[in-house]
């Protein structure tokens, strides 16, 4: 029971990078990126390029990608989200949806459909944590997570950018009305966001493997990022860590009784149940809207 | 100086909100624009800060200076950039921020000392100090109007402006603020372009006054004499008492008297 637990926060921890992505680009933008899983894939095969092909130390292939995914995704807001402000939000939905098709095929040519092992980033065996033996991929899943979720909170609580995107956030008009740019911003939050999906995306193929599908893997944190408000960093991390867990219980208790399936869908089960309980989900904000 | 001239604004295409006016906000001095309801000030405001676009709007002549650089059509921040800084009605606030988050918002593209930081907010406003954690959309209407005074202070523009500060607060509260609007004006001599349907405090400060009616200026002249002006005592200020009022140009008006009042 504990080891279920244990994995299901370390797995948990993953989902919550992922969810961070969504809420990211929606937080400022008010947008669903439905390519969010194809920016994991792109930051995820990049880093697997890096360490096997051009024989990099991971950490710091991780890096590259890293920024990379920033560049990506700020380009991809300068090019395809900008002429699409003030367009009907299901237009917009489109565009990512056809973004994400259209980078998966890329990938496809690029690298193949077949699954890759990815090259071991930490050291093989098991760590001992509050008496249990967990393996090394987690602790360090883990330990990145509480890292990622550290710096953003203090980016966005410290820093003059980080309180300009939450002013952004909160209202477009007064925060250009103070001389913020407020296309400037989106752009960071696409950037920010693919940023994160490369670490989430490592990590994913860490424990399972390198592969086309990984973007539907990171999809799952979707309901994460829901549960915690879709525009809340917080809520980003409980939401995802209650996925993780919630899927490796429904993994042991209901998919033997299911035959299997239980694990992939509760996450999304679990999202509607939570939308029609509160519309806002745990931690988002309400809509205080004033004319 | 900024310099608004003959400018029109359309909203929608169709509806004529502004049709030809012309104001003038010399340098270090308070100007007020008075009208009643719908009258167009605050989209002379939007045309100004760029913001006309967001709400289907937009300027369809005339042209707008500020020391000579025209700034008409341009988007807000660059407006802001330039040194025109917009307090728009309820006072533009970032609720879900701190009262210390938003008045760091203030510093942003200041043209005042960084190395104070928010030392001269917290030195006029000491009540917002306390506050300072406290979220902007808990504080009340007049801290509200206070905070938002306080990170145009520390924006420092050239022209700062206005759009009804006044609205909903008791008259203690409006006297102190106008305290603080004029304090602005005269110890860092900043110029201030004050919208306000509460003539008589607006021009009791101001040096030169507009009064606008359906999107155009009917009326201007030095503050002074708009405060002796026989019709604008009685229907702007509140002094006309006959039962047979009569507009200031035509009988439309006659409802919107008692909102003069306050
Ligand atoms: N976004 C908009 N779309 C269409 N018409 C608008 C819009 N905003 C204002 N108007 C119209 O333009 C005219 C001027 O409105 P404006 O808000 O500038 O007046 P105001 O003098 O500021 O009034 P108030 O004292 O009530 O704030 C009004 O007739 C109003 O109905
Ligand atoms: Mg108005």
């Amino acid at each position: 029971m504990m080891e279920l637990l244990f994995s299901g926060v370390a797995i948990g921890s993953i989902y919550s990078i992922l969810a961070l992505g969504f809420v990211l680009i929606f937080k400022c933008t008010k947008v669903f990126n439905f390519a969010q899983g194809t920016l994991v894939l792109v930051g995820t095969y990049l880093s697997f390029t890096l360490i096997t092909d051009a024989g990099l130390p991971a950490p710091l292939a991780l890096l590259i990608s890293m920024v990379a995914g920033f560049v990506l995704g700020f380009v991809i807001e300068r090019l395809l989200l900008r002429p699409m402000i003030g367009e009907p939000v299901l237009s917009v939905l489109l565009l990512t949806i056809g973004l994400s098709e259209i980078i998966k095929a890329v990938l496809g040519l690029v690298w193949g459909a077949w699954p890759r092992p990815f090259p071991p980033m930490f050291p093989g065996g098991s760590i001992n944590l509050l008496g249990q033996n967990i393996p090394q991929v987690y602790f360090w899943a883990i330990i990145s997570s509480l890292g990622v979720f550290v710096l953003f909170i203090l980016f966005y609580r410290q820093s003059s950018m980080g309180i300009s995107m939450r002013a952004v956030a909160t209202n477009q008009d007064y925060a250009s009305l103070i001389g913020i740019s407020v296309s400037r911003v989106f752009a960071l939050s696409w950037g920010f966001a693919a940023l994160v999906g490369a670490v989430g995306g490592v990590f994913l193929a860490s424990m399972l493997s390198v592969n086309l599908n990984l973007d539907a893997f990171a999809f799952r944190a979707f309901p994460g990022a829901v549960l915690g408000g879709m525009d809340s960093v917080g809520g980003a991390l409980l939401g995802g860590l209650a996925i993780g867990i919630i899927e490796n219980l429904a993994g042991k208790f209901v998919d033997p009784l299911l035959g299997g399936g239980a694990k992939e869908v509760i996450a999304f089960v679990v999202m509607l149940a939570a939308l029609l309980v509160k519309p806002y989900g745990l931690f988002g904000t309400e809509e205080i809207e004033r004319l | 100086m900024l310099s608004i001239e003959n400018i029109e604004v359309v909203y929608d295409e169709v509806i004529y909100a502004v049709k030809g006016v012309s104001v003038k906000v010399p340098d270090g001095q308070i100007v007020t624009l008075l009208g009643p309801n719908g009258a167009g000030k605050t989209s002379i405001l939007r045309a100004m800060s760029g913001i006309l676009k967001s709400r289907e709007g937009e300027i369809t002549g005339g042209n707008i200076f500020l020391d000579g650089q025209s700034i008409a059509g341009h988007p807000p921040e660059k407006v802001r950039r330039a040194g025109i800084y917009l307090i728009p009605e309820g006072g533009g606030l970032f609720e879900d921020l701190t009262v210390e988050e938003n008045l760091r918002l203030g510093l942003l593209h200041s043209r005042g000392d960084q190395a104070d930081g928010l030392g001269k907010a917290w030195e006029w406003f000491p009540v917002l100090q306390q506050r300072a954690w406290v979220r902007a959309g808990y504080l009340s209407g007049g801290e509200q109007q206070m905070l938002a005074l306080a990170r145009a202070l520390l924006a420092r523009p050239k022209v700062l402006m206005l759009d009804e500060p006044s609205l909903g607060l008791a008259p203690l509260i409006v006297d102190e603020l106008f305290g603080f609007i004029r304090k602005i004006n005269e110890e860092e001599g900043i110029s201030i372009l004050l919208i306000e349907q509460n003539a008589r405090r607006a021009l009791a400060i101001a040096s030169y006054g507009y009064i606008m009616e359906n999107g155009k200026i009917v009326l201007d002249a030095p503050a002074g004499e708009l405060l002796q002006d026989k019709e604008v005592k009685e229907f702007y200020l509140g002094f006309g008492q006959g039962s047979k009022r009569r507009s200031y140009r035509d009988v439309k008006h006659y409802k919107r008297t008692k909102r003069w009042l306050s």
